[in-house]
């Protein structure tokens, strides 16, 4: 008898600690696809010993392992985008549990159990259960919502003032004075202007900067009376692009010489796109091909092209892998923000004029928060202060 | 090899062939090239519309309520082919260009903005923790008690070296941890006077204009490195391109790439000869 029980001892799994504190519940402010599990850290964890965490549709089953780590990992401390910063965070563990339910169809309940697994054994926690579900609000954007409307705010404050005062300050963007030079040049030699829009879609802000310059150019362009061929990639862009050009004519006076066809579609296939552009190149060899908004590996292709007809070149991209070929290929380049500012520089319309300097003030906030993140992030290294730490974390997270 | 995969392989070769013909001039066979391939990108796009997008997401959709705006909003655009209705189209534009900018903004904010921002805010330098000062102790007594107890060049002697070796490069401040504020004081430096270069309310003279030639002049250093990295890439592109045209020269593709050539050179210079090719355009 006394064999028999020393050798169901023997056999009997060795029991591991379970952690206290196991807890699980949705996630706030995301769209329902998870749900977090939290739970204290064990007095003595080591990096052979892991934490599981399972799924499952019903209280019994059949449980789907979610998450799996040493107990060294896996920290709440470092996860601040669901738990902040403060220092309830240390000695807690988390894990994130995706829900059962596919995005857009409606919530289902799930039970979620904690393991532990070691050299001691394996232990498991009591299912808890869990409903993700879809939140109106995701709080942790909540700095994204205040900077947009205060920056919204300043901006509508900025184009009051520029409707007093419409000579508000630009600097000189000579990019955008060789437009003018490369339309006269094009008048002069009686020779078409070439302007591509990019390769992104009308909800690209690069896509709707460009628009906004055609339409500038438009005006030009039916002002010299000479002709403009805008070859598309993308049919709602083409559709655009007629219209800001119509609006274009109509403001010069010359709604006459506005043809619908100056705006055409190509194709919606990036090098084929290409091949097209550059045989239109070749054959009506513009005197100017204005290339602005965002770009891809096609950039360099067509601006080599263009360069080889002889036509003045001026391009403008916020993308940033494509500027150097611009630059080393066209005679001007806008780079980055200056395709943005590229409209309100030629039309000095109160609306872009305040835009435009509102981003200047959004500029000036963000260095000064770089600033003043920086020097309280020096001074918390090197006077070793928690507080200014705490601070800077605060920054790390929420800047 | 089968007759398919030779068959498909001339045409590849071909094609190939017809475009790079662009280096010399425009020409046929570039022509050809050119509008094959935009007529098969239009018709492999509009397939791709009905049978991904019109077919499962409208006629075979699980909700027509939520399916209606959208396609009555698509329609719109439509309505530009008659000139009488065609300020209807607008509305799908506005909306279109409305919903993309309130999609964009806040997206490029949280991804690129702020996470610019927080990348740059950094301690410009940085000492040891007392943490790592406390390892260090620990090193170096533990390599004191190891030479007294092993000697000079005991393999326990020569670990404990290494070990206070590592424990001294990140508890005192060593050539490691300068190099490293020094990048990140250069990083500083380089996204502020970048930052600076973008302001156009502000006249850029004096030592604005200093600072923002100083960020233009990270820019180019930018701009530079950029350029040979993405021309690397092009180049294992074209090589690769070219492998494929070399592999269909041999016997097995029925010399494809040989006989397009010749065939291609031919024409070219008899075009040239009867004076046809002065019709075309040249670069």
């Amino acid at each position: 008898m006394r064999a028999l029980a020393l050798l169901l001892l023997l056999q009997a799994p060795l029991w591991a600690q379970l952690p206290e504190g196991f807890e699980v519940y949705d996630t706030p402010g995301d769209e329902g696809s998870s749900a977090l599990a939290v739970w204290k850290a064990l007095p003595k964890e080591t990096a052979d010993a892991s934490y599981v965490v399972w799924r499952a549709p019903a209280k019994d089953g059949p449980w789907e392992e979610v998450a799996r780590f040493p107990q060294t990992a896996g920290w709440k401390s470092d996860a601040p985008q669901h738990f902040g910063t403060g220092s309830g965070n240390k000695g807690w563990h988390w894990a994130s549990i995706p829900a059962l339910a596919e995005p857009g169809k409606p919530p289902v309940a799930m039970w979620v159990k904690l393991g532990v697994e070691g050299a001691g054994g394996a232990a498991e926690s009591a299912p808890a259960e869990v409903t993700p579900v879809p939140n109106w609000w995701a709080w942790n954007k909540l700095n994204v919502f205040l900077f947009v409307v205060a920056f919204t705010c300043v901006t509508f404050w900025l184009i009051s003032r520029a409707r007093r005062d419409p000579n508000l300050f630009i600097r000189r963007i000579p990019g955008l004075d060789a437009m003018e030079e490369a339309i006269g040049r094009a008048t002069e030699m009686g020779k078409p202007i070439l302007y591509l829009n990019g390769l992104n879609a009308m909800d690209s802000i690069s896509t709707i900067a460009s628009t906004c310059i055609l339409g500038q150019v438009a005006k030009r362009v039916a002002a010299y009376d000479t002709t403009i061929s805008v070859p598309c990639f993308d049919p709602v862009v083409m559709g655009v692009s007629q219209e800001v050009m119509r609006e274009g004519f109509i403001a010069a006076g010359r709604p006459d010489s506005y043809r619908s066809d100056a705006a055409f579609f190509v194709t919606s296939d990036q090098f084929g796109y290409v091949a097209a552009v550059d045989g239109i190149m070749i054959r009506e060899k513009p005197a100017a091909c204005f290339y602005l908004g965002y770009y891809y590996a096609e950039s360099l292709l067509l601006a080599e092209t263009g360069a080889t007809t002889g036509a003045i070149q001026i391009a403008g991209t916020d993308s940033v892998t494509q500027l150097p070929f611009f630059i080393a290929t066209c005679d001007y380049t806008l780079i980055g923000e200056e395709l943005y500012a590229a409209s309100a520089y030629l039309s000095r319309e109160p609306i872009q004029l305040g835009s435009l300097i509102a981003q200047d003030w959004g500029k000036l906030f963000l260095l000064a928060m770089i600033l003043l993140g920086t020097v309280v992030g020096s001074a918390a290294v090197v006077f070793r202060a928690p507080a200014l730490l705490f601070l800077k974390d605060l920054f790390a997270t929420y800047s | 090899m089968s007759f398919g995969d030779i068959a498909g392989l001339w045409l590849a070769t071909g094609l190939t062939l017809f475009l790079f013909s662009f280096l010399y001039r425009d020409n046929p066979f570039y022509k050809l090239g050119e509008h094959l391939y935009l007529g098969v990108t239009i018709g492999y796009m509009l397939v791709k519309l009905v049978y991904e997008t019109w077919i499962p997401k409208v006629w075979n959709a699980e909700n027509y309520a939520l399916v209606i705006p959208p396609v009555i909003i698509g329609f719109l655009l439509l309505t530009r082919f008659v000139p009488k209705v065609s300020w209807l189209s607008r509305w799908s534009f506005a909306f279109i260009i409305g919903y993309g900018s309130g999609l964009a903004i806040p997206a490029t904010f949280t991804s690129i903005i702020l996470k610019q921002a927080e990348a740059t805010t950094r301690p410009l330098v940085t000492v040891p923790t007392a943490a790592e000062q406390k390892a260090l102790e620990a090193a170096e007594k533990t390599l004191a008690d190891t030479r007294a107890a092993r000697g000079n060049e005991a393999p326990e002697t020569r670990a404990a070296e290494k070990a206070a070796l590592s424990a001294r490069r990140s508890g005192t401040y060593s050539w490691v941890r300068a190099y490293a504020d020094v990048t990140t004081i250069i990083l500083f430096l380089g996204v502020f006077s970048v930052l600076f270069y973008f302001f156009f309310s502000i006249e850029h003279k004096g030592p604005v204009r200093i600072f923002s030639r100083v960020g233009v002049l990270f820019l180019m250093i930018y701009f530079g490195a950029s350029y040979g990295y993405t021309v690397m890439g092009r180049f294992a592109l074209l090589y690769d391109r070219l492998l494929d045209v070399r592999k269909a020269s041999g016997g097995d593709a029925w010399f494809a790439t040989p006989i397009i050539l010749v065939l291609m050179i031919g024409v070219l210079v008899w075009r040239h000869r009867t004076g046809k090719a002065s019709e075309e355009p040249s670069h």
